[in-house]
C-alpha cells in the first residue's frame, strides 16, 4: 500500500514539476504570440497593446496558477491565434497520434519479444548473426530515412499506398484511414523494434542461464518450452523499457507525423511552438506529460502482476 | 517454433490489414482538385493575423474585395461594377454588383462602408498594422444610399487601388465577429471545411455573381515536409504542387509523362547589393564592371537550373512600367577590365561577399567569385546568419557585396531611401520616384518609374542577377494553374479536370 501511496507522489511531484518546467522554459523563448498575429512590422505600441489583451502583462506567478487552476478544472484554454479550444484540438489530433503510438508500440513489443527469444535460443546460428546485424542497422538508421524509403517503394514505386495525409472525414473512412496510417507506424516501429528485441534478447538470455531454466530443462522440457515457462520474466523489462521510450515515440511522432503530412499531435506542437501560442503549447504539453505518467502506472501495474516479486 | 510462428503471424495479420485497407481505397474523385502547398494558415483571419498563407487561400477564392489583381498583375473590377475617380485623385467613387454572401444576405453599401472603415482606425489591433498603413490616406468611406460607396482622401494615393486588391481590401458582412474559425465571404468558393494540419476544403458557390468556378472542389493540403509534398504529387496524390523549393530537384517531374512542369513570374529580384558608399563601388565604374563580370545566363543555369528570368533593372516584368534594360551594362570582361582600370582599382583588390543562409544566394556565391576575379576583383566570401545580416549588413550598410531577394511590390522606392542598405544617393532618382508617387494619374507615374528603372540601371546601383520564377509542377490533365505570383492569393476559380 505504502509503495502505490510512494509511486503516486512520485507521480504528483513530478506532474507538478513539469508544468514549471514547461511555463518558465516557454517564457524564455524570445518573441511570443503577439509578434506572430502582427507580423514582423507590427508597432510596438499595437505589440504591447495586444500582449495586455492577451493578460501577458500580469505577473508570471499569477498567470501560472491561473493556467493551473484551470487545467485542473478541465479547462485547457483557447488558442491565441486561432481561437479554438485546446481539448478539441487535442482531441482531434489525438484521432491520428493515439493510434500511431498505439500501434507501432503493440508491432514493436510483439516482434521484439519472439526476436529475442528465437535469437536467445540459436546464439550462433547465421540467422541469429543476421538479424542482430539488422537490428543494429534498425538502431543506426534515422526514422525519417526508414519513412522516405517506404514512402518511396510503397507509395511512389508501388503506389499501393498513400504516400500521406489522413482522410479529411477521419475514421469514418476506416478503410483510407487505416490504409494513411500503415506506413507511418512500421516507421515508427522501426528503431523501437530494433532496440526493443536487443532488450529482449538479454532479458531471455538471462533467463535460459538461470535455475529455473535449468530446473526445467532438467524436468524434460524441450529449450523453448523451458523459455515459454519464464516468458512473463522475459517480456516485463521489455515493457518497462517499452513505457521508458513512450515519451520518445511522441519525439519519434513528431518526425513521422511530418513526413507522411499527418495532423498529429506532433506536427501541430511543432507549430505552435513556432509562433508562440503559449497557452496552447503548454496545455498540449500537460496533456502529453500525464499521458506518460499514466501509462508508466499501468506499466508498473502489469509488471508488478507479471513478476509477483517485485511487489513482495 | 512457436517463435516462429508468432511471427509468421503477425506478417500474416499485417499484410491483412494491408489487404482489407487496399481494397477500401476511395476512387479518385474527378470533380475534385487537390493543391499541395507548404504553409499552412494558423488562423482564417484575412485582416487581423500576419502570414502569407491566410489570403493565398482565402483571398479571391472566398472573400474578395472591389476590385481584384489577375494573374498578369492588371486591376480589374470585382465586387465593383465599375468606379471612377476624380481629378485630384481624392474620391474614388465604386458602383457595387448583386452580389451575396455565402450565407444568403445581399451584399449592401453597409458592409463595404463597415469592412473598410476598420482599416480607419489606426489604434486597432484587430487589424494588421501593414493594412492600417496601407489605408493611412484614407479620410472616410462612406455610402449615399443608391449602392455606391466613396472613399474620401487626405491626399493623393496611386496605391490605393492595388491595396484595395490586397487583405485589407476584404469586404465582410456588416458586424461580422468570428474572423478567426469561419469565413463569410462573396467568393466563388465557400469555405467547406478545414481539418487542421492537413487541409482547406472550398466548395463551389452556386450562387456566385459572375463565373461559377470551374470545379465542384478545391482541397488545399499542406505538408509541412517539402520532401512529403513531392512524393505526394509523385504518388499521385495531389494534383498541383503549387511550389518547387529547389529547382534543381526539377528533373524528378520532367521524365514523367503525367505531369509538366509551370514557370511564372514573381516579385522576387535576387540583387547583387553593391555598398555605393564604400570604396570602391562608390564608384560607378566599378559597380558597372561588377555588372559587365557576370554572364547572367550562364549564372542562372548555375544557379536555379536555368528557370529565372533575367532582368536588367529593379523591375519584374508583370509591373506596368517595365522595360526590358538588359542590355545596359551587358555580359563583357573584356570592358570590365578597362573601366576597373579607368577608376584606379589595382588587380587583386580584396572584397568580401556576405552571403545569407539561403539557396538562391548560396547557390550563386561561388559563381560570382570566380566571375570577378576574372576581371582582377579578388573575392571573400563570408557565409553570413540572418540575424548577422539584419544586423551588419541591412541595419548598419557593414559590408562590400551581398545577395538577397527583395519580394516586396512596387517597392522601388527603397532606392530613394539614402539609409537604405544600398546606400544609393541620387537625387535625381529620388525626384522620379517623389514625382511617381504624386502623379495625376497611373500613366504619368509608370512614365516616372520608367525613367527610374532606366536610370537605377545606368548608375549600377545594384547588380539584379535573376527574377526568381514561380515554379510549380501539375498534372497534366489539370488547367487553370495560376502561372504568376505577383498577388496575396493562389486564385483556384478556374482550375479544371479536362
Amino acid at each position: 500500500m505504502s509503495g502505490v501511496l510512494r509511486r503516486l507522489a512520485t507521480g504528483v511531484a513530478g506532474i507538478l514539476f513539469s508544468t514549471i518546467a514547461i511555463f518558465l522554459l516557454l517564457r524564455a523563448l524570445p518573441g511570443d504570440v503577439a509578434t506572430a498575429r502582427l507580423g514582423t512590422d507590427a508597432t510596438p505600441e499595437a505589440l504591447a497593446e495586444l500582449r495586455r489583451e492577451y493578460g501577458f502583462d500580469r505577473p508570471l506567478v499569477v498567470q501560472y496558477f491561473d493556467w493551473l487552476a484551470d487545467a485542473a478544472r478541465g479547462d485547457l484554454g483557447r488558442s491565441l491565434l486561432s481561437g479554438t479550444s485546446v481539448t478539441d484540438d487535442v482531441l482531434n489530433r489525438l484521432d491520428v497520434t493515439l493510434p500511431l503510438i498505439a500501434a507501432s508500440t503493440a508491432l514493436s513489443i510483439v516482434v521484439a519479444s519472439a526476436v529475442g527469444r528465437r535469437t536467445a535460443l540459436q546464439r550462433r546460428h547465421r540467422r541469429t548473426v543476421a538479424t542482430m546485424t539488422l537490428t543494429q542497422l534498425g538502431l543506426a538508421v534515422p526514422t525519417f530515412v526508414v519513412a522516405i524509403v517506404l514512402i518511396m517503394l510503397f507509395a511512389v514505386r508501388l503506389n499501393v499506398l498513400p504516400a500521406g495525409g489522413f482522410p479529411v472525414d477521419g475514421w469514418s473512412a476506416i478503410g483510407a484511414s487505416l490504409r494513411s496510417l500503415v506506413l507511418p507506424t512500421a516507421a515508427l516501429a522501426a528503431s523501437q523494434t530494433a532496440m526493443l528485441a536487443r532488450f529482449a534478447r538479454s532479458s531471455a538470455l538471462d533467463f535460459a542461464s538461470s535455475d529455473a531454466f535449468r530446473t526445467a530443462r532438467a524436468a524434460g522440457r524441450s529449450r523453448h518450452a523451458a523459455l515459454l515457462s519464464g516468458r512473463r520474466l522475459v517480456v516485463a523489462p521489455v515493457l518497462t523499457v517499452a513505457s521508458l521510450q513512450v515519451a520518445t515515440l511522441v519525439t519519434g511522432a513528431v518526425v513521422v507525423e511530418s513526413v507522411f503530412a499527418l495532423p498529429g499531435l506532433g506536427s501541430m506542437l511543432v507549430r505552435d511552438i513556432a509562433n508562440r501560442d503559449y497557452p496552447k503549447v503548454q496545455s498540449v504539453l500537460l496533456v502529453v506529460v500525464l499521458m506518460v505518467f499514466a501509462l508508466r502506472a499501468v506499466v508498473n501495474f502489469a509488471n508488478d502482476r507479471l513478476d509477483p516479486r517485485r511487489s513482495e | 517454433m512457436i517463435a516462429r510462428k508468432n511471427i509468421v503471424a503477425v506478417v500474416v495479420a499485417a499484410l491483412g490489414i494491408g489487404a482489407i485497407a487496399t481494397a477500401c481505397a476511395p476512387a479518385e474523385n474527378a470533380d475534385t482538385i487537390t493543391l499541395g502547398f507548404t504553409l499552412e494558415p494558423v488562423s482564417l483571419d484575412i485582416s487581423g493575423t500576419a502570414g502569407q498563407a491566410i489570403p493565398q487561400v482565402l483571398l479571391d477564392n472566398v472573400y474578395e474585395g472591389l476590385v481584384r489583381v489577375d494573374d498578369e498583375g492588371g486591376i480589374v473590377p470585382a465586387l465593383a461594377e465599375s468606379y471612377d475617380v476624380s481629378d485630384d485623385g481624392l474620391t474614388y467613387n465604386f458602383a457595387l454588383r448583386d452580389a451575396k454572401f455565402h450565407d444568403g444576405q445581399p451584399l449592401v453599401a453597409d458592409d463595404v462602408v463597415w469592412s473598410l472603415s476598420r482599416m480607419l482606425d489606426d489604434k486597432s489591433t484587430a487589424v494588421l498594422p501593414t493594412q492600417l498603413a496601407q489605408f493611412a490616406r484614407v479620410e472616410s468611406v462612406t455610402a449615399d444610399g443608391s449602392g455606391r460607396v466613396q472613399l474620401t482622401l487626405s491626399e493623393r494615393d496611386n496605391d490605393l487601388l492595388y491595396n484595395l486588391t490586397q487583405r485589407g481590401g476584404v469586404i465582410f458582412k456588416k458586424d461580422t465577429a468570428n474572423f478567426a474559425t469561419s469565413a463569410n465571404g462573396t467568393g466563388p468558393f465557400v469555405l467547406a471545411k478545414w481539418d487542421k494540419g492537413s487541409s482547406i476544403t472550398l466548395e463551389r458557390f452556386d450562387g456566385y455573381w459572375g463565373r461559377r468556378a470551374d470545379t465542384q472542389t478545391v482541397v488545399f493540403r499542406y505538408f509541412a515536409d517539402a520532401a512529403a509534398l513531392s512524393n505526394a504529387l509523385l504518388a499521385g496524390d495531389i494534383d498541383v504542387m503549387t511550389t518547387v523549393q529547389s529547382p534543381e530537384s526539377l528533373s524528378a517531374y520532367e521524365t514523367r509523362d503525367d505531369l509538366r512542369v509551370q514557370s511564372g513570374s514573381t516579385n522576387c529580384e535576387v540583387t547583387l547589393g553593391m555598398n555605393n558608399s564604400r570604396a570602391p563601388f562608390n564608384d560607378v565604374r566599378v559597380r558597372t564592371a561588377v555588372r559587365q563580370a557576370l554572364d547572367k545566363d550562364a549564372l542562372i543555369d548555375a544557379a536555379w537550373a536555368g528557370y529565372g528570368t533575367r532582368i536588367g533593372s529593379f523591375v519584374p516584368p508583370t509591373d506596368p512600367w517595365f522595360e526590358d534594360l538588359t542590355d545596359i551594362a551587358p555580359y563583357d570582361p573584356a570592358t570590365a577590365r578597362e573601366l576597373l582600370a579607368d577608376a584606379g582599382v589595382a588587380p587583386g583588390t580584396e572584397v568580401t561577399l556576405d552571403v545569407p543562409p539561403i539557396n538562391y544566394a548560396t547557390n550563386s556565391s561561388e559563381f560570382i567569385a570566380a566571375a570577378l576575379s576574372e576581371v582582377g576583383l579578388s573575392v571573400e566570401i563570408t557565409p553570413v546568419s540572418w540575424e548577422e545580416w539584419l544586423d551588419r549588413v541591412f541595419t548598419k550598410a557593414d559590408y562590400d557585396l551581398t545577395i538577397v531577394c527583395h519580394i516586396e511590390r512596387n517597392d522601388m522606392a527603397i532606392y530613394a531611401n539614402p539609409d537604405y542598405y544600398f546606400r544609393f544617393d541620387n537625387a535625381e532618382y529620388q525626384g522620379l520616384i517623389s514625382s511617381a508617387a504624386s502623379a495625376a494619374d497611373s500613366d504619368a507615374r509608370n512614365e516616372n518609374l520608367r525613367k527610374a528603372a532606366r536610370l537605377l540601371s545606368e548608375q549600377s546601383a545594384s547588380d539584379w542577377l535573376w527574377l526568381i520564377p514561380n515554379l510549380q509542377v501539375a498534372a497534366r490533365d489539370v488547367t487553370g494553374v495560376p502561372r504568376n505570383s505577383v498577388g496575396d492569393s493562389y486564385y483556384a476559380a478556374r482550375l479544371e479536370r479536362v
